[in-house]
């Protein structure tokens, strides 16, 4: 059984929360709680597997709940947003930045057409968020390594620097995703493409979180633009992302692959067909196998293909699956990627 | 959706009202606070926008769509207004005022019921939607003028602010329903606290028995004694006689110890008897006062509404009121609060609909513009709070209060010259009196004032009015802090026990049978300097009389009631005393017994009536010959009253048409204004019910013209409309119309209740 501790101030939306999480025979939950205070009251009694959390709440917020959390008795944490738009969606990614795992949406409501799938979301997240091993967390601010101790690692310099990245990630990406991006030079030369998995009317706001940190522009990819160097484009909500051989994004109704849509196959296989060798493939954390065949795919037309190790992944299955596929070159952490990445399009 | 899933869904709606409730009262509040300063105030905004915000949330997780698309809607205007996109006007307070309204009524809607509110609803999203878009394009620099708007705005003005909000760490979230629980359990145990005082209360009867026969004893114990020495002298002569004396002798040295040792029982007995019985008393009444704290909560809380009130009642009415609260925070037993709630805000509408003057009429009068309502609650003494409602207004017209009271029939035209200013102003609390001309759905039906006397007298409470013409009136309402326990006054009545309750009694007196007059057949006495009628309380209860022979010593014991200002004295057999009474209801199958209130056990376990004192009034005026009541009003009586029903909806015309029939009246229906009018001249009428709008003679024009006709003049005529704005309301009284509902708030008991005072 999976224990779980429901942090949410409105007592309608409590309730709702432990009837969802409670409908699921491998989960129970075994406390609520009113605020953050309240939490960390409720922690010590419960000793819960996995704490789901309102950002909103009186006296202490969820965003500080988090902190404290994860410096004292590091739980997993999913936030439960009851709102998709893009500022509020931002407070909740700041809260993966204080070490919360997961962001979801709360469940439509009972009745509603997407109850089910919602609350089945909810469900699944909260199992697979259950067996993350989450490490304590001293302050919040996490400097990112940009001279990464410990062995150097060795890139071999391509005759022709890349001129395009991809980057699929999923769950755990998108603090993976920040520390990479946030690594990069404001002029980075190469146009980066990004598949994160996320629930849907997430994206804005998680492109707005992005944007917080330095690094390259994040922006939604839009179907016919120019990638440009210095710029990051993320997949929106339902469509696949691939690029053509002139350099224009093309978004794509095709069915979902892997389940999912956006999926990193579709980018991957898209780069690999108009980039080749002059594209980088980078496979982060996430759960299942999506893109893990494509970056094989990448790599065989002359790519350079790195994959996410298995200590910094929050859940280890798509980059495991490439590397046991034989498909990455660099298994690294996202520190030593920002390195990597430098190092691959560094023309100078 | 399962079984299992919908029975969860109707538990999570109940959480949901009350936490919606919680949301609607903040973000009111905040409004209302907003409203007040001339500069926006960023954080109460941002609170505002978090409460709909989070009633959005708590919505969407009950599936209530259309709770969610306001709030929604909300939402957006308070994040424009929050990045300063859009400036707040009394425009737009007015559209947030009516979106709240629009959500408590789609919160009341039971579920699974088309809320009849979805086209109101896409109209006021449009309103908010183009309020959060509109007004920034319009006024790309919103700077607010300090000086130009908040003259307009009505206030409320909060004095001496409680603390209200206690640390949540020390308070707990309990449903009343368990508390009331509790305290009905507390109140059961009144039984065992009487059952001990009788307990020992018989002890000591037997006790006292046992003295008896001490007494004798002692009478005997000589004699005894005497006997036994003069057997023992007289030897053995006579042996067998004596054997049998000694024999007797010895019982009664046996007795004398059995029985004083079974003395000294008995009183250890009583002693314990009399300790439980204080002991269980005390305890008892301990826990009851504790449990009625339990159920205190301030007055703030049924104050809530009353400022959204007073804006609505000015903003309608074309006025300018402040309302100012004072002593909100004063506790009260939960059950009186919620009696008080109808009385006070109709005291308030009263004070806004009759007592404050337009602002223009009071410039005239030289007061400032703005009229104000006062709210102030007090302590008066250890259980006693006084409400006191004021207003600077206009004050009673004494001389419409008596026309009113004489049209009625409640004085007669000698007596309305006669009486005095102070009986002239208690004449409103009589119900039917009004001095407003028109009858609206708001006030006018002079009903009010009767229930806010009624209810206050329910909680032995009282009603005091003071006014002054031209300067403003103040009403004065006395309630208990806590619910007394009930004491009620038992009687006996031919061999049978009755309650009266304690609060309604008077005084009990013993009147000399030869001091009882008979005045126009009707038993009077002198009491306190007062003449009193006297009614047999067998008679009212319909039982036989005692033969007034057996009445000893030539006096009755009576028992004084003095509700509605008039005094009444029951003649009983037997006043038993008095004490605390646990009435029970007689349950559903009884709800309604005339006389009788509840019943209740006497600690002597036997079952007897409580009486309902208001019944006994009525059925003593009902017995008691009376009826002097003029001849014509009885003939006319007699003849069914007729009503012209004027509306153009078929539809509409014929469910009036049964719900006036199906009350007893004679009813005709005319399709129009002009069919109206051929029919009036035609036939004889008693009042006409008119639709307003209607093709080729509306309403107004019909009743201009009726006001017009020599003959119809006084023909009292009801609008029942759609419209209902204060210029139709103003219209209406311009063309003489008698009242005007508006169908909104139509419902057949408002209609016919005024038929009733019209016709």
């Amino acid at each position: 059984m999976i224990k779980v501790l429901v942090v949410e101030d409105s007592p309608v939306v409590r309730e709702f929360l432990v009837h969802v999480l409670s409908s699921d025979p491998e989960i129970k939950v075994v406390g609520t709680a009113t605020d953050g205070e309240d939490a960390l009251e409720a922690l010590k009694e419960t000793a819960p597997d996995v704490v789901t959390m309102d950002i909103h709440m009186p006296k202490m917020d969820g965003f500080e709940a988090t902190r404290r959390i994860m410096e004292t008795s590091p739980t997993p944490i999913v936030i439960v947003t009851g709102s998709s738009e893009p500022g509020e969606v931002g407070t909740s990614f700041r809260a993966m930045e204080a070490g919360a795992l997961a962001v979801v949406p709360r469940p439509q409501g009972i009745g509603h057409p997407e109850f089910e799938a919602s609350a089945k979301e909810l469900q699944t997240t909260v199992k697979l968020m259950s067996e993350v091993k989450v490490v304590r967390r001293w302050n919040r601010t996490r400097r990112v390594q940009l001279a990464p101790a410990g062995p150097k690692v060795e890139i071999k310099r391509e005759s022709r620097p890349a001129q395009v990245v991809g980057i699929g990630a999923s769950t755990g990406g998108p603090i993976a995703l920040q520390t990479i991006l946030s690594g990069l030079k404001k002029d980075f030369p190469v146009p980066v493409l990004v598949v994160q998995h996320m629930a849907a009317g997430f994206t804005e706001g998680f492109i707005e979180w992005l944007n917080h940190t330095s690094g390259p522009e994040v922006r939604l990819a839009v179907h016919g633009d120019l990638i440009l160097p210095g710029h990051v484009y993320v997949a929106p909500d339902g469509l696949h992302m691939g690029v053509k051989t002139t350099g224009r994004i093309a978004l794509s109704q095709d069915p979902p692959e892997n389940g999912l849509r956006p999926s990193v196959s579709f980018l991957f296989r898209s780069l690999a067909q108009s980039y080749g060798p002059r594209a980088v493939g980078i496979l982060l954390t996430g759960m299942g196998r999506d893109g893990a065949e494509e970056l094989k795919l990448m790599r065989e037309r002359g790519a350079v293909t790195l994959a996410q190790d298995e200590e910094s992944s929050v859940v280890y299955g798509m980059p495991g699956a490439a590397i046991k596929l034989d498909a990455a070159q660099y298994v690294l952490a996202p520190e030593k990627i920002v390195a990597a990445l430098h190092a691959l399009t560094n023309n100078g | 959706m399962t079984e299992r899933e919908k029975e969860f869904l109707n538990k999570l709606i109940a959480t949901f009202k009350v936490e919606a409730e919680e949301h609607l009262k903040l973000i009111t509040a905040g409004l209302l606070e907003l409203e007040k300063r001339p500069a926006d105030d960023r954080q109460l905004v941002e609170d505002i926008f978090r409460e709909a915000h989070s009633l959005k949330g708590a919505a969407r997780a009950v599936s209530m769509a259309e709770i969610e698309t306001l709030c929604q809607s909300l939402e957006n205007v308070f994040a424009a207004w929050k990045q300063r996109a859009l400036s707040p006007s009394a425009e737009l307070f007015d559209l947030l005022y009516r979106s709240l309204d629009t959500l408590r009524r789609l919160l009341a809607t039971p579920e699974g019921e088309p809320s009849g509110e979805s086209l109101n609803l896409s109209g006021l999203l449009r309103d908010l939607d183009s309020a959060s878009k509109g007004t920034a394009s319009r006024n790309p620099l919103p700077v607010e003028d300090p000086k130009a708007e908040p003259e307009r705005r009505p206030a409320v003005i909060e004095r001496a602010p409680a603390e209200m909000h206690s640390s949540p760490a020390d308070t707990v979230r309990i449903s009343t329903g368990k508390l009331d629980a509790v305290l009905l359990k507390a109140e059961e145990l009144l039984s065992a606290k009487l059952a001990a005082g009788q307990h020992a209360a018989d002890l000591s009867e037997v006790n006292a028995a046992l003295t008896a026969w001490k007494a004798e004893w002692a009478k005997i114990q000589p004699l005894a004694g005497a006997l036994r020495r003069s057997l023992e002298k007289n030897g053995e002569r006579r042996a067998l006689a004596n054997g049998q004396l000694a024999k007797i002798i010895d019982f009664l040295d046996w007795n004398q110890r059995a029985f004083t040792d079974l003395e000294s029982k008995l009183s250890s007995l009583l002693r314990a008897a009399e300790q439980d019985h204080r002991a269980v008393g005390a305890m008892v009444d301990d826990l009851l006062s504790d449990t009625k704290k339990l159920l205190m909560l301030p007055f703030s809380s049924i104050l809530d509404p009353l400022p959204g009130l007073v804006r609505g009642l000015a903003r309608d009415q074309g006025k300018e009121i402040d309302l100012e609260i004072e002593g909100a925070e004063l506790e009260v037993d939960r059950r009186i609060l919620e009696e008080m709630k109808d009385p006070l805000i109709h005291l308030v509408r009263n004070s806004a609909d009759h007592g404050v003057e337009k602002p223009l009429e009071r410039e005239q009068k030289g007061k400032p513009r703005r009229g104000t309502i006062k709210i102030a609650i007090a302590q008066k003494d250890s259980n006693r709070a006084e409400i006191v409602v004021s207003d600077d207004g206009r004050g009673i017209d004494l001389a419409k209060v008596r026309a009113s009271a004489l049209k009625l029939g409640l004085i007669a035209p000698a007596e309305a010259q006669s009486l005095g200013e102070a009986e002239v102003l208690a004449l409103v609390f009589r119900s039917g009196v009004s001095t407003s001309p028109l009858i609206t759905d708001i006030s006018g039906r002079g009903l009010g004032l009767a229930i806010v006397r009624e209810k206050a007298e329910k909680l032995s409470g009282a009603v005091a009015i003071e006014s002054r013409p031209g300067f403003g009136t103040s009403f004065r309402v006395a309630v208990p802090l806590t619910m007394a326990t009930f004491r009620g006054v038992p009687v006996r009545v031919n061999g049978n026990i009755f309650v009266l309750p304690s609060a309604q009694v008077e005084r009990a007196a013993r009147v000399e049978k030869r001091n009882i007059k008979t005045v126009e057949n009707k038993e009077t006495a002198e009491i306190d300097g007062e003449a009193v009628s006297l009614v047999h309380l067998a008679d009212v209860l319909e039982l036989p009389r005692k033969s007034p022979n057996e009445d000893s010593n030539g006096s009755a014991q009576v028992v004084v009631t003095g509700l509605g200002g008039k005094r009444i004295a029951f003649i009983v057999d037997e006043i038993l005393g008095e004490q605390e009474v646990l009435v029970k209801s007689l349950g559903r199958q009884l709800s309604r017994v005339r006389n009788i209130a509840g019943a209740t056990v006497l600690a002597t376990r036997k079952l007897v009536p409580v009486l309902n004192v208001s019944d006994l009034v009525a059925s003593a005026a009902a017995t008691s010959a009376v009826a002097s009541a003029p001849a014509e009003a009885a003939s006319d009586k007699a003849r069914k009253t007729r009503v012209l029903v004027v509306e153009d909806s078929i539809t509409a015309r014929s469910l009036l048409k049964s719900i006036l029939e199906a009350a007893g009246y004679d009813v005709q229906t005319a399709v129009d204004g002009i069919d109206a009018f051929t029919q009036l001249r035609s036939a004889e009428f008693d009042v006409v019910v008119s639709d307003v709008e209607m093709p080729r003679m509306n309403g107004f024009d019909l009743t201009a013209k009726i006001r017009a006709d020599k003959k119809l003049a006084e023909l009292p005529v009801i609008l029942v409309t759609a419209l209902e704005s204060r210029e139709d309301k103003e219209k209406g009284i311009d063309v003489g119309a008698n009242a005007y509902i508006v169908k909104s708030s139509f419902d057949q008991s408002n209609l016919l209740e005024v038929i009733k005072r019209l016709a």
